[in-house]
């Protein structure tokens, strides 16, 4: 029988990465196979020679669940205004905060940029 | 001016060593006096462990109501000494030990039921002297900060007024070892910690262990009592009342700042292991949430209480069908079968496939294990073909 507790982590190399657009996707697809985001993380991957990479972390979800697999929204945000806006935009449109906090904030590379992003669940 | 700074630092050194010992007590009085719990916990543990002993002995236990407590009878006949050891505080009396008995179930039962109200009781009243250690606790450091804050305040003041450098001097180093005696008590009997972290952390500490005393007990239901035995839950009593100590407070956060740089350390070290993702393309990302939908959505239809049993008749086939097919195709079973899991997961598709909840996650811990382990053609045609047989 499923066991929600276990997890895998997944990692991404910025080089790869050429829009937001495309970690989300990513992370889309891994959650249809591998459970909820639970955790995003800067990372240097030592196989890939130190290079720059985002790490994502998933758990693994029982069925039948009522979380809404594999549809995200990745948010940019600019500073702390930005991020209390755009959070409560999020927030009217029913959408829910993926990553802990009110604020659900982490930081990828995308690239050679690191970007700011608010992450949430869509409504089902 | 003499008679001052004698007074002063009469009562730096009283502050500061002369204390009523409690104020700085780092952990709750074993005295259970104070609520006159000690004899009474003393007493009670003794007529249960009596009444457990005797139950597991195959003795008769009876409880009296009158002064609340178990008595023992054995049917068998009474030998001199003990076949089995009970607790050494406990005295023995003849007639309770017998030959050694096979446990029967419903000697099980009174013994557990004996046992679990030790549990119980013993946790209440850990918890009644712990509330009065916070409270001491609490009251304690806030009456000697309010005593030291007047003293520090009083003898600044009194630099303002004081004539003379030889007083000034003297008030001078007065205060800075006054200060510094203040700050030893902070770095040395709190850790330099407030009161309301050390709190929290032996709360925390106080949880897991009543959590993992709880949990014993409940894993212990359909086992014999002796698996988790009346000696095992004094010892955990004791650990118990030991988590509410400032010592294991210290000693737990100490803990867990060296846990979290491990954590960060590790997690940059366990990302030297981590799978690398291939980006995904819109179709990609479609055909997997897809998959994962059509499972959940069966799943929900296969455990659905209102559901007629021939609509969960209906969902069970097109989950059988999905599993055959990927059992029936030889390229994916090939990728499969070259590791251990994944080969016992396929297994468990025949086996769990007259139950659609069980084999819908059994089909999501194939695709959750595979993942990172097959090619992703591989992945993508299992997606495919539960897409081609849970649709409409």
């Amino acid at each position: 029988m499923a066991d929600d507790k276990k997890t895998k982590t997944v990692a991404y190399l910025a080089e790869n990465l050429t829009k937001l657009k495309d970690l989300e996707l990513s992370c889309e697809r891994d959650e249809g196979r591998l459970g909820k985001l639970i955790k995003i993380e800067l990372a240097a991957m030592e196989s890939a020679t130190g290079k720059k990479a985002v790490a994502i972390t998933y758990e693994k979800v029982t069925l039948p669940t009522d979380i809404n697999i594999g549809n995200l929204n990745f948010v940019e945000f600019s500073d702390n205004a930005d991020a209390n806006l755009k959070s409560t935009q999020r927030k009217a449109a029913g959408d829910t905060p993926v990553l802990s906090g009110d604020e659900p904030r982490a930081k990828v590379y995308i690239g050679d940029k690191t970007v700011n992003i608010l992450v949430f669940r869509d409504k089902a | 001016m003499k008679i001052i700074s004698f007074l002063l630092l009469i009562c730096m050194i009283v502050m500061l060593t002369g204390c009523p010992k409690k104020l700085y007590s780092t952990r709750p009085s074993t005295d259970f006096e104070r609520n006159k719990l000690v004899n009474q916990i003393n007493d009670f543990l003794k007529d249960r462990q009596i009444g457990y002993y005797c139950a597991i002995n195959g003795g008769s236990v009876t409880f009296s109501y009158s002064d609340m407590k178990y008595n023992c009878s054995s049917t068998a006949s009474p030998i001199t000494k003990p076949t089995k050891s009970p607790n050494p505080n406990v005295s023995p009396t003849p007639n309770i030990y017998s030959s050694v008995v096979p446990l029967t179930a419903d000697n099980d039962a009174i013994a557990k039921r004996i046992r679990n109200e030790v549990i119980e009781k013993g946790v209440t009243a850990v918890d009644g002297v712990y509330n009065g250690f916070i409270d001491d606790l609490n009251t304690g450091r806030a009456t000697t900060n309010f005593i030291a804050d007047v003293i520090d305040l009083g003898v600044g003041a009194s630099v303002g007024i004081v004539k003379g450098e030889r007083p000034l001097q003297i008030l001078g180093v007065a205060l800075t070892a006054f200060r510094g005696g203040r700050k030893s008590v902070d770095l040395n009997f709190y850790r330099e910690q407030t009161i309301p972290i050390l709190v929290n952390k032996m709360d925390d500490n106080r949880a897991k262990i009543y959590s993992e005393i709880i949990q014993k007990r409940d894993n212990n239901k359909n086992n014999p009592v002796t698996d988790y035995p009346m000696e095992e839950v004094i010892k955990d009593i004791v650990r118990y009342f030991n988590a509410g100590t400032l010592i294991r407070a210290f000693s737990e956060l100490s803990k867990d700042t060296a846990a979290t740089a491990k954590v960060n350390e590790e997690r940059v070290l366990d990302l030297k292991n981590v799978t690398l993702g291939k980006v995904a393309t819109q179709k990609d990302r479609d055909s997997s949430v897809n998959a994962f939908g059509i499972l959940n959505k069966l799943a929900k239809e296969a455990s659905a209480l209102s559901s007629p049993q021939s609509a969960k008749t209906s969902t069970l086939a097109k989950l059988q069908k999905m599993a055959e097919a990927i059992q029936n195709n030889k390229s994916i079973v090939d990728e499969l079968n070259k590791d251990e899991t994944l080969k016992s997961l396929v297994s468990d598709l025949k086996t769990n496939a007259g139950n659609g909840v069980k084999l819908a996650n059994t089909i999501i811990d194939l695709r959750y294990e595979a993942d990172g382990k097959l090619k992703i053609e591989t992945l993508n045609a299992i997606d495919q073909i539960i897409i081609d047989n849970g649709g409409e």
